[in-house]
């Protein structure tokens, strides 16, 4: 079966410390949603970093789709291929309107066709059937920095399925939310799933909200110090003895500290 | 706000220019003719609206894309000086000496036509170096600087230097462009004289109808994409780099834009002021072209307008009567706008507006809120 990203042996080291050790990790390509889950500092946020290129790693190999390599390559190159991320804090413009917002996601890049072109009744329609996707549509004309945590979270995942992504990293998209927004959330991501594209890799610590993704017997990855410590099926993840070990160890020790 | 919140707004900035068109197109000169407006008049309020051309191109890198350039001043200079030299030849052979040189550079022994100033003989070529020398002179420092990502303060110190470097080179004679005293004393223009009223009045509706013209392009280029995307930079240009824009050709393209205004400005300047020297181009009143644009608002056209024209008014009616606080006024006007009105006039007439409709809607809401409020009252 073909991959959509193969990461083999990868290694990187801040000083000496070794966030991601040796790590191991295959995306098919019908999988339409990863999971991956681990205690604070297991190198989550890390392997995103290396996948958009904000971290070069010491050792290893990331290829995507069969043939690209992804380290050394220009974030904009990474983003033209279609690997596109969500940082945990909601970056949007936030004295643009939303449809502004998504205006300067979708199209051309380029000054001169921005001065003289500017956005196709194509790409508007597109706009407008994302928005919709994420429940913004109505607030088309309003300010993004007078939204809601939720909506301007929202906001930053419709900006970046205009986009196309073949890759999607989303990281702690729930961070901070209330629960209707996490209900919604929750809604939002299976129609992602559902309908579009892309195959979307999430970091997530919300057990409740990982429990609800990978109802739909989606894989979750368990990252532990910097390597893959368990995968499969959210059922058979809980119930390793190695990953109750891992949450519940350092519990264990919290509480005796 | 809503679509239709939208053509509202479109609707009254169509209002707000069509206003601003007969005003200055049409009210102001008719009133000049009735003789209603002196010519003196008519002629300061040429300078006025030929400095808001410069306002407005500095409004375009500082209050639109948030690069703060102290260097305006210099390319106001190139295109001062470029319309500047083709005068000083066109009355040549009519100065004190009747020499075929400009009389400056008979003061200082030069009786030969320096090999730059000759293509200046040639009016299309003048016009068009008045607005595209600065612009490239622009796009120049834009490329050298944005490239190598230097940004913020490194980038306004850094024109700063240059405006101070380039009003010491233009002050010395042997840059042979009048030295201290700049340029001066000019006959004609297009062969018609400067000393006939209808000239100036012609150049007063030129400088109006470009100012508009000016404007108008100017709210396009902010509406467009491009616009948005020069905003993005201003409020945050790393996530903007991160959605693939490559955001130095950006500015580089609107600091070449806000070069070629500051030309024209200069070009539509001088005429109708008759001298250029070189206290024109400098550190100073680059800063100064800051000050307008903070007072009117910055981030806004009209802003830029209304504090171009205003603050260069101000200063006539002021330096009349308390000449020596001038300096104090002006510095003390900045002081104010940026600490209590950052949103500079415009802004605080938005606030007002919102203080007025607030006040309207508190006094016709007890009407609405009477059926309401009945049962709590039981309570």
């Amino acid at each position: 079966m073909p991959t959509l990203l193969y990461v083999d042996g990868l290694t990187v080291s801040f000083d000496g410390f070794l966030a991601l050790r040796n790590l191991n990790l295959i995306l098919e390509r019908d999988e339409k949603i990863r999971l991956l889950i681990g205690p604070n500092g297991a190198g989550k946020t890390t392997l995103f970093d290396v996948l958009t290129g904000q971290v070069d790693p010491v050792s290893g190999r990331v290829i995507f789709e069969d043939r690209q390599s992804l380290l050394g390559v220009g974030r904009h190159r990474i983003a033209a291929h279609g690997v596109i991320r969500k940082f945990q804090t909601p970056s949007i413009f936030p004295r643009h309107t939303v449809g502004e917002n998504m205006a300067l996601s979708s199209g051309g890049k380029g000054c001169l066709v921005n001065t003289l072109a500017g956005t196709t009744a194509a790409e508007r329609e597109r706009i407008a059937a994302v928005l919709e996707q994420v429940g913004l549509l109505p607030h088309l004309g309003a300010l993004a920095g007078t939204l809601a945590h939720g909506q301007k979270q929202w906001l930053e995942i419709a900006m970046l399925l205009v986009q196309s992504p073949t890759l999607l990293l989303l990281d702690e998209p729930v961070a901070g939310m209330s629960r209707a927004e996490k209900e919604r959330t929750v809604e939002i991501l299976a129609g992602i799933v559902e309908h579009a594209a892309c195959t979307v890799m999430l970091i997530e610590h919300d057990m409740e909200f990982v429990r609800r993704i990978a109802r739909g017997g989606h894989r979750v990855t368990v990252l532990h110090e910097g390597s893959v410590l368990s995968e499969g099926p959210l059922d058979r993840v809980q119930g390793d003895e190695r990953v109750i070990e891992a949450y519940l160890g350092r519990g264990r020790v919290a509480a005796t500290a | 706000m809503t679509a239709a919140g939208h053509t509202r707004t479109r609707d009254a900035q169509l209002l707000w220019t069509g206003a601003l068109i007969v005003a200055f197109v049409v009210v102001l000169p008719l009133a000049n003719l009735a003789g209603l407006v002196s010519d003196y008049y008519l002629n300061l309020f040429g300078k006025y609206l030929a400095l808001a051309v410069l306002a407005l191109g500095m409004d375009l890198i500082w209050g639109y894309t948030g690069v703060l350039s102290l260097g305006q001043a210099i390319f106001f200079g190139v295109g001062a000086y470029s319309i500047g030299m083709h005068m000083m030849l066109e009355g040549s052979g009519r100065g004190v000496y009747g020499e075929p040189v400009p009389d400056f550079m008979i003061w200082n022994q030069v009786y030969q036509l320096p090999l730059f100033w000759k293509p200046y003989r040639y009016a299309p070529f003048a016009l068009a170096a008045a607005i595209l020398l600065p612009a490239a002179l622009a796009a120049l420092i834009g490329l050298l600087t944005f490239r190598r990502r230097l940004r913020g303060t490194y980038f306004a110190i850094l024109t700063q230097a240059i405006a101070f470097a380039v009003w010491l080179m233009v002050n010395r004679n042997e840059m042979r462009l009048g030295g201290t005293n700049g340029l001066t004393d000019f006959k004609s223009l297009l062969g018609f004289s400067l000393a006939a009223p209808a000239t100036l009045r012609v150049l007063y509706l030129v400088t109006a109808v470009t100012l508009v013209a000016a404007f108008v392009l100017s709210c396009r280029l902010v509406r467009s994409k491009t616009g948005l995307v020069l905003q993005a930079i201003r409020d945050n240009e790393h996530r903007l780099e991160f959605l693939g824009y490559d955001t130095s050709g950006y500015k580089v393209f609107v600091f070449a834009i806000s070069g070629a205004l500051a030309g024209l400005a200069g070009m539509l300047y001088v005429p109708q002021v008759g001298i250029i020297t070189p206290s024109q181009i400098g550190v100073l009143p680059s800063l100064e072209i800051v000050i307008w644009v903070a007072f009117g608002g910055r981030g806004t056209l009209w802003g830029a307008l209304v504090g171009g024209v205003s603050i260069n008014w101000l200063r006539s009616v002021l330096t009349g009567s308390y000449p020596r606080l001038w300096p104090i006024i002006l510095g003390g006007l900045f002081v104010t706008v940026i600490l209590f009105f950052p949103e500079g006039l415009l802004g605080v007439g938005g606030r007002l507006r919102t203080l007025l409709a607030r006040r309207v809607a508190v006094a016709s809401a007890p009407a609405l809120a009477a059926p309401a409020h009945p049962p709590s009252e039981k309570v």
